[in-house]
């Protein structure tokens, strides 16, 4: 399956944004900087509603106004990370083709990303008193695990 | 510091069995990724309430204790991570201009900490009490926030920095 996915590879690894970034040295290093600087801040948000979830810290506040609270900051922090996660791939596509690591991070990401917009929000935004404990801990665990995947993957680049 | 003193330091046990094991190294790196996560959001949003930017409906003294705990479980964990990871490669970080940048703002860092934690970050009380957030509480959070956005990207800029430099890194040699 992977296979067939080369051509895509093949064409990101021309683009003039991808020739533009490694044609310097600065700009994936500046690039990277913004992404992990933006990952902090969806990471960050993302945690404190998942512990918020499972019982502890910030108790005062009904998890679905405290996920309404942090929701721009989760949104806007993986809408960069997308934004300058694609512009380090297209700089180097053939390098991730052949890389482990970021297959293992693709794999994790999309179902990830699917989940944070439909099971965790909607269990998120659900009345507190109708959610069953566990579903609430399922759901912030599973989190945890998909985001903490995708992490370990994305370092794991530089390693394979 | 000496070079010979740097070399001792790396070639201690511990020091060598994380540099030299395939596997050792990557986790605690993965690991200090980890805390840093946690402690940078925790640490973003404590600022961000204080610059009256984000949960601005809750109190002062909810978000900051709240997530305190967290904040502090973040910190123990990049520390002591980070710590082990410049051990084990001193003599090797030890000449990185970006290596010597992020201790510098490690030493910022902890002078802000002394400055600021009795007056904003354990006087949250008082900051409740105060009909719009005082100066001095934003000023704290606009230099944490300074500084750790800039001890991040120190941190990540030593993988791309070589002695000598050159020829232009590549991606390859990087991690």
């Amino acid at each position: 399956m992977w296979q067939s996915f080369k051509w895509f590879f093949e064409w990101n690894d021309k683009t003039w944004l991808g020739q533009a970034i490694s044609g310097t040295i600065w700009a994936f290093p500046v690039i990277e900087t913004i992404h992990i600087l933006a990952l902090t801040m969806m990471f960050g948000a993302i945690v404190i509603i998942d512990l918020r979830m499972m019982g502890f810290g910030l108790k005062k506040q009904p998890v679905a106004l405290l996920a309404k609270n942090l929701e721009p900051y989760m949104t806007w922090g993986m809408l960069t990370m997308l934004a300058t996660g694609y512009m380090l791939f297209t700089s180097e596509a053939m390098k991730c083709f052949v890389n482990d690591g970021f297959k293992f991070k693709m794999a994790v990401l999309f179902p990830a990303i699917v989940f944070q917009f439909t099971l965790f929000r909607w269990v998120t935004h659900k009345d507190e008193e109708k959610r069953p404990m566990l579903l609430g801990w399922l759901v912030a665990l599973l989190s945890l695990t998909l985001w903490f995947g995708v992490g370990i993957g994305g370092r794991a680049i530089g390693f394979v | 510091m000496p070079p010979e003193f740097v070399q001792w330091l790396q070639n201690a046990g511990l020091a060598t069995a994380i540099r030299e094991s395939a596997i050792v190294y990557p986790v605690i790196l993965s690991l200090h990724l980890t805390g840093m996560a946690l402690f940078g959001g925790m640490i973003l949003m404590t600022d961000l309430r204080l610059l009256g930017i984000a949960m601005t409906k809750r109190p002062v003294s909810e978000v900051v204790e709240g997530l305190r705990p967290w904040k502090h479980l973040g910190l123990t964990l990049v520390v002591t991570c980070g710590f082990l990871l410049a051990w084990s490669k001193i003599a090797i970080y030890y000449p990185n201009p970006f290596f010597r940048l992020k201790l510098g703002l490690l030493t910022l860092v902890t002078i802000h900490a002394l400055v600021f934690r009795r007056s904003v970050y354990r006087n949250t009380r008082e900051l409740d009490r105060s009909p719009v957030i005082p100066g001095r509480a934003k000023l704290a959070a606009a230099l944490s926030l300074v500084l750790w956005i800039g001890l991040v990207s120190a941190g990540r800029w030593i993988g791309y920095w070589e002695p000598k430099a050159a020829a232009p890194p590549t991606t390859a040699q990087v991690n």
